[in-house]
């Protein structure tokens, strides 16, 4: 009996352009750390929680519990409701744990992966209540970051990225930014924002059309401000890692 | 962008839907992706758009009992074998994810454990995920390690037996044949026929597929067990060319299900709750007779008095079907429930999520009662019913309730409370 999960490997592991495994990234980044107090941040502070889950250290699962477990739950609470929600932050704390290779530091704050795992977790379940797709890969494995997950850059330059994210959505329409979280957090399909906002399909299309221009046009002129033409942010990083 | 291309137009459009819907690209995305800059930024931009907006979703407290839950089921990894954790669904998915592929598990190892079982010591009641009303007291199923058997008479655990198997069981489903219990031990992929005076496994029944429901009815032949896969099939155990389906659609795995299957009034009820059907078939020539479409995820069956039969929908609904399979009435229930138990006009669902609810049928009016992690519930004959409450840490327990939801007694890792 075999699994038909959604068997798309995960591109960050098959690239040419990473030297290291996670695991070596992430022991690297703890030496890092140690190296200097002035690199001993946040995204070291991850690299050492992920090197101590890889050693199997069961206060290291706490203290990620500790820390992330609102944020986790306040979003799996948001998209299932709180029946469900209980039993999927079990799922994807306990999944972490089991398979702790899978959050690479060098890529995404914890919170941040682990808020995508949530997500699409959640959004898993959804389907399989639908009853429309499957969960895992043929071997079981679980692909939090499918495809590109945030890249190897610096992770205050990621924070400030989304926060002109945040700030771009702001100037949009309430009924813009209405459905743009509709598709892109909740879930939804471009039909089911059609019903539940009683527009038509048309119009959720020329809404998140409009949006993603006007993101895109916010952080390329952000970037042109900040670093020149050279930095092409994520975009930049994703085409070396897809080399 | 300006410039774009329509072969780009397009692939952006399917990044924005498959980000949007938390989907994996297909290998022709990927293909696009590794020689297209500008879609690659563009896939760049959604993966931001859903961080960012992930990150200003309000933080919300769990419930505190999560992280013990969390912490244990973490603990019972770390001692599962490598192959063991891969198969077996995390103890946190109460269901069976009844696709995976350790399906394959048959018979000698499993079998030739089970006529000898383990020597090791076995905890009473480490975690409880099935309950039976067998002769003479409770036969509780544990999903632990060694596939726990626990007999008790009255509030004491009087035998203890490990019923091995290739993988940890992951027990689903029991019911009781005059002096036997049928265990539907998803893990395995197997039904055990256990005897409970003395305690003793005495076969196993290889289900291929896995096994997804279960129900048993005596008659003139010595009585009969039925069972569903999880691919759909029916069938009764021994009986191996006697087996039918009642899925039509494509072979798509199922994740987390199961199916109540009920012998009632000469008919064969069985759920499928991939469609929301409930198909009624002839018990002797598995003949799928009819198929009532009852929407929702109907998951769990129970007989009436008078011939209706209650159908559980996971989804959050109590259904009364008639003899033909119609709905005659319908009761909203809270949450997801996915086990059922009546007597006489009592009926308690329960929601591994947390919470057991009592259904009165016939006022309508529902009462809930919290429990941290109920699996299984059964009517006892004396109107009383009993609940196995799970627990990742080892330590769960078994309860007793009247039909007012007062415990009578529990049973909880030893000690009675």
């Amino acid at each position: 009996m075999h699994m038909t999960w959604m068997a798309v490997p995960d591109s960050r592991f098959s690239l040419r352009s990473q030297p290291a495994t996670a695991a070596e990234r992430a022991e690297e980044h703890v030496q890092a750390a140690q190296a200097g107090p002035q690199q001993a941040e946040q995204p070291d502070t991850d690299a050492r929680l992920a090197l101590r889950l890889r050693q199997r250290e069961e206060a290291a699962l706490s203290e990620v519990y500790d820390q992330h477990s609102g944020a986790v739950y306040g979003v799996l609470n948001r998209l299932l409701g709180d029946a469900a929600a209980q039993e999927a932050l079990q799922d994807v704390f306990v999944r972490l744990w089991e398979r702790p290779e899978s959050y690479d530091p060098a890529r995404a704050g914890l919170k941040t992966f682990l808020l995508v795992m949530a997500r699409s977790r959640a959004l898993d379940r959804l389907r399989a209540t639908k009853a429309t797709l499957p969960l895992f890969t043929e071997d079981g494995a679980e692909l939090p970051f499918p495809d590109t997950g945030p890249g190897p850059v610096g992770h205050s330059e990621d924070a400030q990225r989304r926060e002109q994210i945040r700030a771009a959505l702001s100037q949009l329409s309430a009924a813009h930014r209405e459905t743009v979280e509709r598709a892109f957090l909740v879930g939804e399909s471009r039909e089911e924002i059609s019903g539940a906002m009683k527009v038509p399909v048309g119009t959720v299309k020329s809404r998140l059309s409009y949006a993603l221009k006007h993101l895109r046009a916010v952080l390329e002129k952000a970037g042109q401000e900040n670093a020149g033409p050279e930095n092409a942010g994520l975009g930049k990083e994703v085409e070396t890692w897809l080399e | 962008m300006a410039g774009i291309t329509e072969p780009c137009d397009t692939v952006q459009q399917q990044l924005e839907e498959r980000v949007g819907l938390g989907q994996s690209l297909t290998p022709e995305l990927r293909a696009h992706l590794a020689d297209c800059p500008g879609c690659r930024a563009h896939l760049t931009l959604l993966r931001d758009l859903e961080a960012a907006l992930l990150e200003v979703v309000p933080p919300l407290e769990p419930p505190a009992h999560l992280k013990t839950a969390v912490l244990g089921a973490a603990r019972q990894a770390r001692v599962t074998a490598p192959a063991a954790a891969k198969a077996r669904p995390h103890p946190s998915r109460r269901w069976w994810p009844l696709m995976l592929g350790a399906a394959a598990v048959s018979g000698l190892l499993a079998f030739g454990a089970l006529l000898t079982p383990s020597r090791g010591t076995a905890a009473a009641l480490p975690d409880p995920a099935v309950v039976v009303a067998a002769a003479g007291g409770l036969l509780v199923a544990s999903n632990d390690q060694g596939g726990t058997l626990n007999l008790l008479r009255g509030d004491q655990v009087t035998a203890t037996l490990r019923s091995g198997g290739r993988q940890p069981s992951w027990f689903t489903q029991g019911v009781r044949l005059g002096d036997r219990v049928y265990l539907a031990d998803a893990a395995n992929d197997r039904v055990l026929e256990v005897q409970t005076d003395p305690l003793k496994v005495v076969r196993s029944y290889p289900v291929p597929d896995g096994v997804a429901g279960l129900t048993a009815s005596s008659g003139p032949d010595g009585g009969r067990v039925y069972f569903k896969t999880v691919r759909g099939a029916v069938g009764r155990l021994g009986d191996a060319g006697g087996q039918i389906t009642v899925a039509r659609e494509a072979g798509m795995p199922l994740a987390d299900v199961m199916d109540g299957v009920l012998l009632s009034g000469g008919t064969l009820f069985v759920t499928h709750h991939l469609t929301g059907e409930v198909c009624l078939l002839d018990p002797d020539t598995l003949k799928v007779l009819k198929r009532v479409v009852v929407g929702g995820a109907p998951v769990d069956l129970a007989p009436e008095a008078g011939g209706t039969v209650l159908a559980l929908d996971v989804k959050g609904r109590l259904l009364r079907l008639s003899a033909g399979g119609e709905v005659v009435r319908s009761w909203p229930l809270p949450g997801h429930p996915d086990k059922l138990g009546v007597n006489g006009s009592v009926a308690l669902v329960t929601d591994r999520a947390g919470q057991l609810t009592r259904i009165d049928l016939v006022s309508g009016k529902l009462h809930p009662m919290p429990l941290v992690h109920p699996m299984d519930v059964v009517a006892l004959p004396d109107g009383t019913f009993a609940v196995a409450e799970g627990s990742a840490s080892g330590k769960g327990s078994v309860r007793v309730l009247d039909e007012a939801l007062k415990t009578s007694w529990q049973l909880e890792g030893g000690s009675r409370k």
